[in-house]
Protein backbone atom coordinates (compact mmCIF):
# COMPACT_ATOMS: atom_id res chain seq x y z
CA UNK A 1 0.00 0.00 0.00
CA UNK A 2 1.44 3.39 -0.63
CA UNK A 3 2.47 4.99 2.59
CA UNK A 4 0.44 7.98 1.76
CA UNK A 5 -2.45 6.15 2.06
CA UNK A 6 -1.28 3.48 4.92
CA UNK A 7 -0.99 6.22 6.87
CA UNK A 8 -4.43 7.88 6.28
CA UNK A 9 -5.45 4.33 7.44
CA UNK A 10 -3.71 3.78 10.58
CA UNK A 11 -5.39 7.08 11.44
CA UNK A 12 -8.76 6.09 11.09
CA UNK A 13 -8.32 1.98 12.41
CA UNK A 14 -10.88 1.82 15.28
CA UNK A 15 -10.11 -0.43 18.37
CA UNK A 16 -13.36 -2.07 17.97
CA UNK A 17 -12.61 -5.63 19.67
CA UNK A 18 -13.98 -8.12 22.01
CA UNK A 19 -12.58 -11.39 23.28
CA UNK A 20 -13.45 -14.29 22.36
CA UNK A 21 -14.76 -15.31 25.85
CA UNK A 22 -17.27 -11.72 25.59
CA UNK A 23 -21.28 -12.90 26.11
CA UNK A 24 -23.49 -11.49 23.55
CA UNK A 25 -25.00 -8.73 24.83
CA UNK A 26 -21.10 -7.08 25.75
CA UNK A 27 -20.22 -7.49 22.08
CA UNK A 28 -23.73 -5.85 21.40
CA UNK A 29 -22.89 -3.09 22.72
CA UNK A 30 -19.26 -2.82 22.02
CA UNK A 31 -20.36 -3.03 18.63
CA UNK A 32 -23.06 -0.64 19.19
CA UNK A 33 -20.81 1.80 20.60
CA UNK A 34 -18.29 1.61 17.94
CA UNK A 35 -20.85 2.21 14.62
CA UNK A 36 -18.69 0.53 12.60
CA UNK A 37 -20.31 -2.31 10.62
CA UNK A 38 -18.77 -5.34 12.49
CA UNK A 39 -16.05 -5.56 15.31
CA UNK A 40 -13.39 -8.38 15.83
CA UNK A 41 -13.21 -11.06 18.16
CA UNK A 42 -9.86 -11.58 19.70
CA UNK A 43 -7.84 -14.40 21.07
CA UNK A 44 -5.66 -13.47 23.85
CA UNK A 45 -2.88 -13.43 21.80
CA UNK A 46 -4.76 -10.80 19.99
CA UNK A 47 -5.06 -12.87 16.66
CA UNK A 48 -8.55 -12.36 14.65
CA UNK A 49 -10.94 -15.43 15.34
CA UNK A 50 -14.24 -13.84 14.00
CA UNK A 51 -16.08 -10.58 13.00
CA UNK A 52 -19.31 -9.56 14.63
CA UNK A 53 -21.89 -7.28 12.70
CA UNK A 54 -25.10 -6.07 12.22
CA UNK A 55 -26.44 -9.33 10.49
CA UNK A 56 -24.99 -11.69 13.25
CA UNK A 57 -26.93 -9.04 15.85
CA UNK A 58 -30.23 -9.96 13.91
CA UNK A 59 -29.69 -13.71 14.04
CA UNK A 60 -29.09 -13.51 17.51
CA UNK A 61 -31.79 -11.16 18.76
CA UNK A 62 -34.45 -12.38 16.04
CA UNK A 63 -35.59 -15.88 16.09
CA UNK A 64 -33.47 -18.84 14.24
CA UNK A 65 -35.98 -19.94 12.12
CA UNK A 66 -35.83 -16.20 9.95
CA UNK A 67 -32.42 -17.65 7.87
CA UNK A 68 -34.36 -20.92 7.66
CA UNK A 69 -37.54 -19.56 5.45
CA UNK A 70 -37.05 -19.79 2.01
CA UNK A 71 -40.08 -16.60 1.56
CA UNK A 72 -41.27 -13.51 3.56
CA UNK A 73 -44.12 -14.43 5.77
CA UNK A 74 -45.78 -11.80 7.55
CA UNK A 75 -45.02 -13.18 11.61
CA UNK A 76 -46.56 -10.74 14.55
CA UNK A 77 -44.46 -9.71 17.21
CA UNK A 78 -44.52 -11.77 19.74
CA UNK A 79 -42.61 -9.48 22.46
CA UNK A 80 -42.31 -11.81 25.80
CA UNK A 81 -41.21 -14.43 23.53
CA UNK A 82 -38.71 -12.42 21.71
CA UNK A 83 -37.94 -11.01 25.17
CA UNK A 84 -37.00 -14.77 26.54
CA UNK A 85 -34.86 -15.64 23.54
CA UNK A 86 -33.35 -12.11 24.20
CA UNK A 87 -32.61 -13.32 27.69
CA UNK A 88 -30.45 -16.20 26.96
CA UNK A 89 -29.01 -15.40 24.03
CA UNK A 90 -27.65 -12.08 26.07
CA UNK A 91 -25.49 -14.40 28.00
CA UNK A 92 -24.16 -16.97 25.12
CA UNK A 93 -20.48 -16.51 23.80
CA UNK A 94 -19.92 -14.32 21.05
CA UNK A 95 -18.07 -16.80 19.40
CA UNK A 96 -21.33 -18.61 18.90
CA UNK A 97 -22.67 -15.97 16.45
CA UNK A 98 -19.48 -14.50 14.96
CA UNK A 99 -18.64 -15.28 11.49
CA UNK A 100 -15.30 -16.16 9.98
CA UNK A 101 -12.88 -13.22 9.85
CA UNK A 102 -12.17 -10.89 6.97
CA UNK A 103 -8.44 -9.87 7.52
CA UNK A 104 -5.72 -7.96 5.97
CA UNK A 105 -2.29 -7.15 6.52
CA UNK A 106 -1.20 -3.25 6.88
CA UNK A 107 2.12 -4.53 5.59
CA UNK A 108 1.25 -6.26 2.48
CA UNK A 109 -1.99 -5.63 1.41
CA UNK A 110 -2.67 -2.88 -1.44
CA UNK A 111 -6.31 -0.30 -1.09
CA UNK A 112 -7.35 -2.18 -4.03
CA UNK A 113 -7.63 -5.38 -2.68
CA UNK A 114 -9.00 -4.26 0.53
CA UNK A 115 -11.54 -2.68 -2.07
CA UNK A 116 -11.81 -6.22 -3.11
CA UNK A 117 -12.14 -7.78 0.00
CA UNK A 118 -14.65 -5.94 1.02
CA UNK A 119 -16.98 -6.24 -2.34
CA UNK A 120 -16.96 -10.02 -1.89
CA UNK A 121 -17.75 -10.24 1.87
CA UNK A 122 -20.72 -9.83 3.40
CA UNK A 123 -19.84 -7.67 6.20
CA UNK A 124 -18.18 -4.48 5.09
CA UNK A 125 -15.73 -4.46 7.45
CA UNK A 126 -12.27 -5.87 7.61
CA UNK A 127 -9.79 -6.33 10.51
CA UNK A 128 -6.81 -5.19 9.97
CA UNK A 129 -3.15 -7.03 11.05
CA UNK A 130 0.21 -5.91 11.31
CA UNK A 131 2.54 -8.49 11.48
CA UNK A 132 -0.47 -11.75 12.53
CA UNK A 133 -1.91 -9.19 15.54
CA UNK A 134 -5.28 -7.09 15.17
CA UNK A 135 -4.58 -3.69 15.00
CA UNK A 136 -7.72 -2.18 14.15
CA UNK A 137 -10.90 -2.47 11.92
CA UNK A 138 -12.13 -0.53 9.47
CA UNK A 139 -15.82 0.01 7.73
CA UNK A 140 -16.33 0.04 3.90
CA UNK A 141 -17.64 3.44 4.13
CA UNK A 142 -14.50 4.97 6.10
CA UNK A 143 -12.31 2.89 3.72
CA UNK A 144 -13.71 4.51 0.60
CA UNK A 145 -13.90 7.96 1.82
CA UNK A 146 -10.10 7.93 3.31
CA UNK A 147 -9.46 6.70 -0.45
CA UNK A 148 -11.29 9.09 -2.13
CA UNK A 149 -10.72 11.96 0.03
CA UNK A 150 -6.81 11.05 -0.79
CA UNK A 151 -6.48 10.88 -4.35
CA UNK A 152 -9.82 13.12 -5.18
CA UNK A 153 -8.59 16.58 -6.99
CA UNK A 154 -9.00 19.90 -4.75
CA UNK A 155 -8.68 23.42 -5.75
CA UNK A 156 -8.70 22.08 -9.66
CA UNK A 157 -5.62 19.87 -9.09
CA UNK A 158 -5.55 15.92 -8.86
CA UNK A 159 -3.03 14.37 -6.40
CA UNK A 160 -0.47 12.41 -8.04
CA UNK A 161 -0.95 14.48 -11.51
CA UNK B 1 -11.28 -57.70 -12.35
CA UNK B 2 -14.74 -58.85 -11.06
CA UNK B 3 -13.76 -59.09 -7.81
CA UNK B 4 -11.59 -55.39 -7.83
CA UNK B 5 -14.88 -53.88 -9.18
CA UNK B 6 -16.77 -55.78 -6.39
CA UNK B 7 -14.28 -54.34 -3.47
CA UNK B 8 -14.05 -50.82 -5.17
CA UNK B 9 -18.25 -50.83 -5.02
CA UNK B 10 -18.06 -51.68 -1.52
CA UNK B 11 -15.79 -48.79 -0.47
CA UNK B 12 -17.81 -46.35 -1.84
CA UNK B 13 -20.96 -47.57 -0.12
CA UNK B 14 -19.02 -47.51 3.04
CA UNK B 15 -17.81 -43.95 2.34
CA UNK B 16 -21.55 -43.28 2.05
CA UNK B 17 -22.52 -44.82 4.64
CA UNK B 18 -19.70 -43.06 7.54
CA UNK B 19 -19.93 -39.80 5.12
CA UNK B 20 -16.46 -39.77 5.02
CA UNK B 21 -16.89 -38.04 1.28
CA UNK B 22 -19.43 -35.99 -0.08
CA UNK B 23 -21.40 -38.40 -1.76
CA UNK B 24 -20.84 -36.54 -5.67
CA UNK B 25 -17.16 -37.12 -4.78
CA UNK B 26 -17.18 -40.38 -3.76
CA UNK B 27 -19.42 -42.20 -6.88
CA UNK B 28 -17.38 -39.52 -9.51
CA UNK B 29 -13.93 -41.19 -8.06
CA UNK B 30 -15.33 -44.36 -7.75
CA UNK B 31 -16.68 -44.38 -11.58
CA UNK B 32 -12.96 -43.03 -12.86
CA UNK B 33 -11.36 -45.69 -10.64
CA UNK B 34 -13.61 -48.59 -12.93
CA UNK B 35 -12.76 -46.77 -16.19
CA UNK B 36 -8.69 -46.16 -15.65
CA UNK B 37 -8.62 -50.49 -14.29
CA UNK B 38 -10.37 -51.13 -17.09
CA UNK B 39 -13.55 -52.39 -15.29
CA UNK B 40 -15.61 -50.92 -18.46
CA UNK B 41 -14.15 -48.79 -20.99
CA UNK B 42 -15.25 -44.96 -21.84
CA UNK B 43 -17.89 -46.10 -24.40
CA UNK B 44 -19.56 -48.38 -22.28
CA UNK B 45 -19.30 -46.25 -19.33
CA UNK B 46 -20.69 -43.03 -21.25
CA UNK B 47 -23.15 -45.69 -22.13
CA UNK B 48 -24.42 -46.99 -19.22
CA UNK B 49 -25.46 -43.51 -17.65
CA UNK B 50 -29.24 -43.46 -17.68
CA UNK B 51 -29.81 -40.30 -19.31
CA UNK B 52 -33.93 -40.59 -19.35
CA UNK B 53 -33.38 -40.88 -15.13
CA UNK B 54 -31.21 -37.33 -15.72
CA UNK B 55 -33.88 -36.30 -17.80
CA UNK B 56 -36.40 -36.51 -15.55
CA UNK B 57 -34.89 -35.61 -12.87
CA UNK B 58 -33.17 -32.48 -14.00
CA UNK B 59 -36.57 -31.19 -15.89
CA UNK B 60 -38.27 -31.69 -12.11
CA UNK B 61 -35.43 -30.03 -10.50
CA UNK B 62 -36.33 -26.50 -12.85
CA UNK B 63 -40.19 -27.08 -12.48
CA UNK B 64 -40.05 -27.11 -8.78
CA UNK B 65 -37.04 -24.21 -8.90
CA UNK B 66 -39.00 -22.17 -10.45
CA UNK B 67 -42.37 -22.12 -9.06
CA UNK B 68 -41.15 -22.75 -5.42
CA UNK B 69 -39.65 -19.55 -6.08
CA UNK B 70 -42.95 -17.73 -6.16
CA UNK B 71 -43.53 -18.78 -2.90
CA UNK B 72 -46.67 -20.44 -3.81
CA UNK B 73 -45.76 -23.79 -1.81
CA UNK B 74 -45.12 -21.83 1.09
CA UNK B 75 -48.43 -20.22 1.47
CA UNK B 76 -49.99 -23.52 0.90
CA UNK B 77 -48.49 -25.08 3.77
CA UNK B 78 -49.19 -22.49 5.79
CA UNK B 79 -52.95 -22.19 4.98
CA UNK B 80 -52.66 -25.82 5.29
CA UNK B 81 -51.21 -25.84 8.64
CA UNK B 82 -53.72 -22.86 9.73
CA UNK B 83 -56.16 -25.20 9.35
CA UNK B 84 -55.84 -27.14 12.06
CA UNK B 85 -57.19 -24.29 14.24
CA UNK B 86 -54.46 -25.06 16.79
CA UNK B 87 -55.23 -28.22 17.34
CA UNK B 88 -52.21 -30.19 17.93
CA UNK B 89 -53.38 -33.75 16.62
CA UNK B 90 -54.53 -31.98 13.61
CA UNK B 91 -51.44 -29.61 13.38
CA UNK B 92 -49.04 -32.81 13.08
CA UNK B 93 -51.23 -34.74 11.18
CA UNK B 94 -52.05 -31.34 8.43
CA UNK B 95 -48.41 -30.96 8.51
CA UNK B 96 -47.27 -34.52 7.77
CA UNK B 97 -50.14 -34.55 5.20
CA UNK B 98 -48.77 -31.23 3.26
CA UNK B 99 -45.47 -32.68 3.14
CA UNK B 100 -46.62 -36.45 1.91
CA UNK B 101 -48.83 -34.67 -0.91
CA UNK B 102 -45.56 -32.45 -1.82
CA UNK B 103 -43.45 -34.93 -1.49
CA UNK B 104 -45.75 -37.20 -4.04
CA UNK B 105 -45.73 -34.58 -6.59
CA UNK B 106 -42.87 -32.04 -5.87
CA UNK B 107 -39.47 -34.30 -4.46
CA UNK B 108 -39.07 -35.21 -0.60
CA UNK B 109 -35.86 -32.80 -0.34
CA UNK B 110 -37.75 -29.68 -1.95
CA UNK B 111 -41.12 -30.46 0.13
CA UNK B 112 -39.01 -31.33 3.51
CA UNK B 113 -37.03 -27.43 3.07
CA UNK B 114 -39.96 -25.82 2.31
CA UNK B 115 -42.13 -26.94 5.66
CA UNK B 116 -39.73 -27.40 8.07
CA UNK B 117 -38.93 -23.60 8.76
CA UNK B 118 -42.69 -22.94 8.15
CA UNK B 119 -42.75 -25.81 11.33
CA UNK B 120 -40.47 -23.77 13.42
CA UNK B 121 -42.52 -20.57 13.18
CA UNK B 122 -45.67 -22.24 13.67
CA UNK B 123 -44.13 -24.33 16.74
CA UNK B 124 -42.14 -21.01 18.06
CA UNK B 125 -45.24 -19.12 18.33
CA UNK B 126 -47.77 -21.90 19.76
CA UNK B 127 -44.63 -22.00 22.15
CA UNK B 128 -44.20 -25.89 21.82
CA UNK B 129 -41.04 -27.83 20.89
CA UNK B 130 -40.67 -28.32 16.79
CA UNK B 131 -38.73 -31.42 16.99
CA UNK B 132 -41.59 -33.89 17.25
CA UNK B 133 -43.61 -32.08 14.04
CA UNK B 134 -40.63 -32.00 12.19
CA UNK B 135 -39.70 -35.88 12.96
CA UNK B 136 -43.06 -36.69 11.54
CA UNK B 137 -42.32 -34.55 8.36
CA UNK B 138 -39.51 -36.19 7.76
CA UNK B 139 -41.33 -39.56 8.00
CA UNK B 140 -44.46 -38.21 6.11
CA UNK B 141 -42.07 -37.37 3.33
CA UNK B 142 -40.20 -40.34 2.89
CA UNK B 143 -43.52 -42.33 2.74
CA UNK B 144 -45.36 -39.71 0.82
CA UNK B 145 -42.39 -39.89 -1.94
CA UNK B 146 -43.60 -43.35 -1.93
CA UNK B 147 -46.90 -42.85 -4.07
CA UNK B 148 -45.58 -41.51 -7.08
CA UNK B 149 -42.93 -41.90 -9.99
CA UNK B 150 -41.68 -38.56 -9.55
CA UNK B 151 -42.03 -38.45 -5.43
CA UNK B 152 -38.53 -40.18 -4.46
CA UNK B 153 -35.10 -40.50 -6.01
CA UNK B 154 -35.85 -44.63 -6.10
CA UNK B 155 -39.08 -44.14 -7.60
CA UNK B 156 -37.36 -42.30 -10.49
CA UNK B 157 -34.81 -44.71 -11.28
CA UNK B 158 -37.48 -47.51 -11.17
CA UNK B 159 -39.43 -45.73 -13.56
CA UNK B 160 -37.48 -44.25 -15.96
CA UNK B 161 -35.76 -48.16 -16.06
CA UNK B 162 -38.49 -50.15 -16.22
CA UNK B 163 -40.28 -49.32 -19.44
CA UNK B 164 -43.47 -51.25 -18.80
CA UNK B 165 -44.00 -49.21 -15.52
CA UNK B 166 -45.64 -45.94 -16.22
CA UNK B 167 -46.89 -42.96 -14.06
CA UNK B 168 -50.59 -44.84 -13.63
CA UNK B 169 -48.79 -48.22 -12.34
CA UNK B 170 -46.84 -46.37 -9.82
CA UNK B 171 -49.81 -44.55 -8.02
CA UNK B 172 -52.05 -47.65 -8.52
CA UNK B 173 -49.95 -50.10 -6.89
CA UNK B 174 -48.22 -47.89 -4.30
CA UNK B 175 -50.11 -44.41 -3.87
CA UNK B 176 -53.07 -46.98 -2.02
CA UNK B 177 -50.25 -48.40 0.44
CA UNK B 178 -48.20 -44.59 0.95
CA UNK B 179 -51.70 -43.09 1.93
CA UNK B 180 -51.87 -45.97 4.23
CA UNK B 181 -48.93 -46.09 5.91
CA UNK B 182 -48.85 -42.91 6.23
CA UNK B 183 -52.32 -42.75 8.40
CA UNK B 184 -50.88 -45.08 10.62
CA UNK B 185 -47.42 -43.74 11.11
CA UNK B 186 -49.53 -40.25 12.53
CA UNK B 187 -51.13 -42.25 14.56
CA UNK B 188 -47.94 -43.66 16.18
CA UNK B 189 -46.17 -40.87 16.22
CA UNK B 190 -49.38 -38.88 18.15
CA UNK B 191 -48.92 -41.61 20.57
CA UNK B 192 -45.44 -41.44 20.69
CA UNK B 193 -45.11 -37.21 20.88
CA UNK B 194 -48.88 -36.43 22.34
CA UNK B 195 -47.05 -35.14 25.34
CA UNK B 196 -44.64 -32.81 23.98
CA UNK B 197 -47.67 -31.15 21.92
CA UNK B 198 -49.67 -29.86 24.43
CA UNK B 199 -50.77 -26.32 23.62
CA UNK B 200 -52.10 -23.31 25.55
CA UNK B 201 -55.00 -22.14 24.18
CA UNK B 202 -54.54 -18.74 24.75
CA UNK B 203 -51.64 -19.11 21.93
CA UNK B 204 -53.77 -19.71 19.01
CA UNK B 205 -54.35 -17.13 17.69
CA UNK B 206 -50.90 -16.21 17.05
CA UNK B 207 -51.15 -18.98 14.28
CA UNK B 208 -53.91 -17.55 12.69
CA UNK B 209 -52.30 -13.69 12.33
CA UNK B 210 -49.06 -15.43 10.45
CA UNK B 211 -49.69 -14.06 6.82
CA UNK B 212 -48.13 -16.48 4.29
CA UNK B 213 -49.46 -14.19 1.58
CA UNK B 214 -46.05 -11.83 1.97
CA UNK B 215 -44.09 -12.96 -1.17
CA UNK B 216 -47.14 -14.70 -3.67
CA UNK B 217 -48.63 -11.08 -3.97
CA UNK B 218 -45.48 -9.54 -5.23
CA UNK B 219 -44.47 -12.26 -7.50
CA UNK B 220 -45.65 -11.97 -11.81
CA UNK B 221 -44.93 -15.78 -12.44
CA UNK B 222 -47.60 -17.43 -9.76
CA UNK B 223 -50.36 -17.94 -12.08
CA UNK B 224 -48.07 -19.48 -14.75
CA UNK B 225 -45.88 -21.48 -12.61
CA UNK B 226 -49.11 -22.80 -10.78
CA UNK B 227 -50.67 -23.72 -14.54
CA UNK B 228 -47.80 -25.19 -15.66
CA UNK B 229 -46.48 -27.14 -12.73
CA UNK B 230 -50.36 -28.96 -12.54
CA UNK B 231 -50.24 -29.60 -16.28
CA UNK B 232 -47.22 -31.04 -15.92
CA UNK B 233 -48.44 -33.54 -13.08
CA UNK B 234 -51.63 -34.13 -15.45
CA UNK B 235 -49.76 -35.23 -18.55
CA UNK B 236 -47.60 -37.63 -16.25
CA UNK B 237 -51.21 -38.84 -15.61
CA UNK B 238 -51.62 -39.53 -18.77
CA UNK B 239 -47.93 -39.84 -20.48
CA UNK B 240 -48.30 -43.80 -21.68
CA UNK B 241 -51.24 -43.06 -23.21
CA UNK B 242 -50.03 -39.98 -25.41
CA UNK B 243 -46.88 -41.86 -26.30
CA UNK B 244 -44.34 -39.64 -24.06
CA UNK B 245 -41.51 -40.88 -21.82
CA UNK B 246 -41.70 -39.54 -18.37
CA UNK B 247 -38.65 -37.67 -18.99
CA UNK B 248 -39.91 -35.81 -21.46
CA UNK B 249 -42.62 -34.75 -19.85
CA UNK B 250 -40.83 -33.45 -16.97
CA UNK B 251 -38.31 -31.50 -19.86
CA UNK B 252 -41.10 -30.11 -21.77
CA UNK B 253 -42.73 -28.66 -18.37
CA UNK B 254 -39.30 -27.03 -17.82
CA UNK B 255 -38.86 -25.97 -21.11
CA UNK B 256 -42.47 -24.36 -21.02
CA UNK B 257 -41.88 -22.82 -17.66
CA UNK B 258 -38.55 -21.12 -18.90
CA UNK B 259 -40.27 -19.75 -21.63
CA UNK B 260 -42.92 -17.85 -19.93
CA UNK B 261 -42.03 -18.00 -16.29
CA UNK B 262 -37.89 -16.95 -15.99
CA UNK B 263 -36.62 -13.61 -17.42
CA UNK B 264 -33.41 -15.55 -16.26
CA UNK B 265 -32.72 -18.54 -18.04
CA UNK B 266 -29.11 -18.90 -16.47
CA UNK B 267 -30.59 -18.22 -12.92
CA UNK B 268 -33.52 -20.81 -13.11
CA UNK B 269 -31.00 -23.40 -14.86
CA UNK B 270 -29.13 -22.69 -11.58
CA UNK B 271 -31.95 -24.66 -9.18
CA UNK B 272 -30.70 -27.97 -10.89
CA UNK B 273 -29.15 -29.54 -8.30
CA UNK B 274 -25.46 -30.66 -10.41
CA UNK B 275 -23.91 -32.11 -7.57
CA UNK B 276 -27.10 -34.73 -7.48
CA UNK B 277 -26.94 -34.93 -11.88
CA UNK B 278 -23.27 -36.36 -11.23
CA UNK B 279 -23.63 -38.37 -8.61
CA UNK B 280 -26.04 -40.03 -10.35
CA UNK B 281 -24.04 -40.47 -13.25
CA UNK B 282 -21.09 -41.96 -11.48
CA UNK B 283 -23.12 -44.41 -9.59
CA UNK B 284 -24.78 -45.55 -13.09
CA UNK B 285 -20.95 -46.11 -14.62
CA UNK B 286 -20.14 -48.11 -11.42
CA UNK B 287 -23.63 -50.20 -11.89
CA UNK B 288 -22.66 -50.69 -15.35
CA UNK B 289 -19.18 -51.79 -14.64
CA UNK B 290 -20.28 -54.59 -11.97
CA UNK B 291 -23.39 -55.56 -14.60
CA UNK B 292 -20.34 -55.63 -17.27
CA UNK B 293 -17.97 -57.73 -14.49
CA UNK B 294 -20.97 -60.15 -14.17
CA UNK B 295 -21.46 -59.62 -10.74
CA UNK B 296 -24.90 -58.24 -10.86
CA UNK B 297 -25.90 -61.96 -12.06
CA UNK B 298 -23.84 -63.52 -9.41
CA UNK B 299 -25.92 -61.44 -6.74
CA UNK B 300 -29.00 -62.51 -8.81
CA UNK B 301 -28.14 -65.72 -8.49
CA UNK B 302 -27.85 -65.78 -5.05
CA UNK B 303 -31.20 -64.66 -4.15
CA UNK B 304 -32.55 -66.75 -6.32
CA UNK B 305 -30.43 -69.36 -4.59
CA UNK B 306 -31.22 -68.17 -1.22
CA UNK B 307 -34.99 -68.12 -2.04
CA UNK B 308 -35.19 -70.89 -3.87
CA UNK B 309 -36.42 -69.50 -6.43
CA UNK B 310 -40.09 -68.71 -4.64
CA UNK B 311 -41.49 -65.48 -6.09
CA UNK B 312 -42.52 -64.78 -2.59
CA UNK B 313 -39.68 -65.06 -0.94
CA UNK B 314 -37.47 -63.53 -3.56
CA UNK B 315 -40.05 -60.39 -3.25
CA UNK B 316 -39.60 -60.42 0.26
CA UNK B 317 -35.87 -60.31 0.61
CA UNK B 318 -35.85 -57.49 -2.00
CA UNK B 319 -38.00 -55.54 0.11
CA UNK B 320 -36.77 -56.04 3.37
CA UNK B 321 -33.29 -56.11 1.98
CA UNK B 322 -32.94 -53.06 0.41
CA UNK B 323 -34.70 -51.33 3.54
CA UNK B 324 -31.55 -52.47 5.28
CA UNK B 325 -29.70 -52.06 2.42
CA UNK B 326 -30.73 -47.91 2.31
CA UNK B 327 -31.18 -47.56 5.96
CA UNK B 328 -27.35 -47.93 6.21
CA UNK B 329 -26.51 -46.67 3.55
CA UNK B 330 -28.61 -44.46 1.11
CA UNK B 331 -31.37 -45.43 -0.67
CA UNK B 332 -30.49 -44.05 -4.13
CA UNK B 333 -27.05 -46.01 -4.60
CA UNK B 334 -28.58 -49.19 -3.24
CA UNK B 335 -31.81 -48.86 -5.68
CA UNK B 336 -29.23 -47.96 -8.77
CA UNK B 337 -27.38 -51.29 -8.01
CA UNK B 338 -30.35 -53.29 -7.63
CA UNK B 339 -32.11 -52.74 -10.95
CA UNK B 340 -29.95 -54.65 -12.71
CA UNK B 341 -29.90 -57.20 -10.03
CA UNK B 342 -33.89 -57.37 -10.46
CA UNK B 343 -33.98 -57.53 -14.11
CA UNK B 344 -31.90 -60.61 -13.95
CA UNK B 345 -33.99 -61.77 -11.59
CA UNK B 346 -36.78 -61.60 -14.18
CA UNK B 347 -34.77 -62.35 -16.79
CA UNK B 348 -35.95 -66.11 -17.02
CA UNK B 349 -39.73 -65.15 -16.40
CA UNK B 350 -42.01 -65.63 -19.34
CA UNK B 351 -44.50 -63.02 -18.22
CA UNK B 352 -43.56 -59.01 -16.82
CA UNK B 353 -44.02 -59.44 -13.49
CA UNK B 354 -44.08 -56.01 -11.24
CA UNK B 355 -44.34 -57.70 -7.91
CA UNK B 356 -40.65 -56.98 -7.55
CA UNK B 357 -40.30 -53.70 -8.58
CA UNK B 358 -42.80 -52.67 -6.16
CA UNK B 359 -40.72 -54.36 -3.43
CA UNK B 360 -38.00 -52.77 -4.28
CA UNK B 361 -39.50 -49.31 -4.24
CA UNK B 362 -41.19 -49.83 -0.91
CA UNK B 363 -38.02 -51.28 0.75
CA UNK B 364 -35.93 -48.17 -0.19
CA UNK B 365 -38.65 -45.50 0.15
CA UNK B 366 -39.47 -46.73 3.47
CA UNK B 367 -35.85 -47.82 4.50
CA UNK B 368 -35.42 -44.14 4.29
CA UNK B 369 -36.58 -43.46 7.15
CA UNK B 370 -34.84 -45.65 9.72
CA UNK B 371 -31.76 -43.34 10.29
CA UNK B 372 -30.91 -39.91 10.48
CA UNK B 373 -28.26 -40.76 7.06
CA UNK B 374 -30.48 -42.45 5.08
CA UNK B 375 -32.11 -40.37 3.01
CA UNK B 376 -31.18 -36.58 1.54
CA UNK B 377 -34.61 -35.28 3.22
CA UNK B 378 -33.59 -36.31 6.85
CA UNK B 379 -29.93 -34.94 6.43
CA UNK B 380 -31.43 -31.37 5.01
CA UNK B 381 -34.13 -31.13 7.67
CA UNK B 382 -32.04 -31.86 10.84
CA UNK B 383 -29.62 -30.10 9.47
CA UNK B 384 -32.12 -27.11 9.77
CA UNK B 385 -33.33 -28.14 13.14
CA UNK B 386 -29.20 -28.52 14.40
CA UNK B 387 -28.71 -24.66 13.10
CA UNK B 388 -31.81 -23.88 15.29
CA UNK B 389 -30.31 -24.93 18.09
CA UNK B 390 -33.02 -27.72 18.38
CA UNK B 391 -30.62 -30.59 17.31
CA UNK B 392 -31.71 -34.44 16.77
CA UNK B 393 -28.91 -36.66 18.07
CA UNK B 394 -28.74 -39.93 15.87
CA UNK B 395 -30.32 -42.29 18.63
CA UNK B 396 -33.06 -39.70 19.45
CA UNK B 397 -34.12 -40.30 15.56
CA UNK B 398 -33.57 -43.61 15.56
CA UNK B 399 -36.04 -44.11 18.36
CA UNK B 400 -38.75 -42.87 16.38
CA UNK B 401 -37.43 -43.59 12.86
CA UNK B 402 -37.07 -47.68 13.72
CA UNK B 403 -40.66 -48.44 15.06
CA UNK B 404 -42.24 -46.29 11.72
CA UNK B 405 -39.68 -48.12 9.25
CA UNK B 406 -40.55 -51.50 10.95
CA UNK B 407 -44.42 -51.15 10.94
CA UNK B 408 -44.33 -49.33 7.31
CA UNK B 409 -42.21 -52.61 6.34
CA UNK B 410 -44.81 -54.83 8.03
CA UNK B 411 -47.46 -52.99 6.35
CA UNK B 412 -45.65 -53.82 2.66
CA UNK B 413 -45.32 -57.15 3.96
CA UNK B 414 -48.89 -57.57 4.09
CA UNK B 415 -49.68 -55.81 1.09
CA UNK B 416 -47.25 -57.64 -1.53
CA UNK B 417 -47.99 -60.86 0.10
CA UNK B 418 -52.00 -60.03 -0.52
CA UNK B 419 -51.98 -58.31 -4.09
CA UNK B 420 -48.31 -58.46 -5.57
CA UNK B 421 -46.58 -61.89 -5.04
Amino acid sequence: MHEMLEARLREALVDAAVSQTTTFAEAAEVLHDSTLPAIAVLKDDHTVVGLFGAKELIRGIFPGYLSELRHRISIPDDLPGMAAHVAEVGVESVTEYMVEPHTVDIDTTSAVNIAEDLLHSDIRAVAVLEDGRYIGVIGALRFCWLVYSSLAPSDGDAPFD
Amino acid sequence: MEIAAGIIFALVLLTLAFDWVQRTKAALIGALIFVLIGVLDLEHAIEAIDWPTLGLLAGMMIIVGITEQTGVFTFLALRIAQLSGGNPFWLMALLALVTGVGSAFLDNLTAILLVVPITLVIADQLRISPIPLVLTEIFASNIGGTATLIGDPPNILIGSHVEELDFIDFIINLAPIAIFTLVVAIGMLWFMFRKQLVIDPSRVHELEAIDAARDVRGSPYVTRSIVITIGTVVVFFVHSWIGLEPAVVALGGATLLLLVAAPNVDEALGRVEWGTMFFFMGLFVMVGGLEEQGLVERVADLIADATDGSSVAEGLAILWGSAVGSAVVDNIPFTAAMLPVVDELQANDAVFDDGNWWALALGACFGGNATIVAAAANVAATGVLERVRQPVTFGAFLKAGIPVTIVSLGISTVYLLLFQL
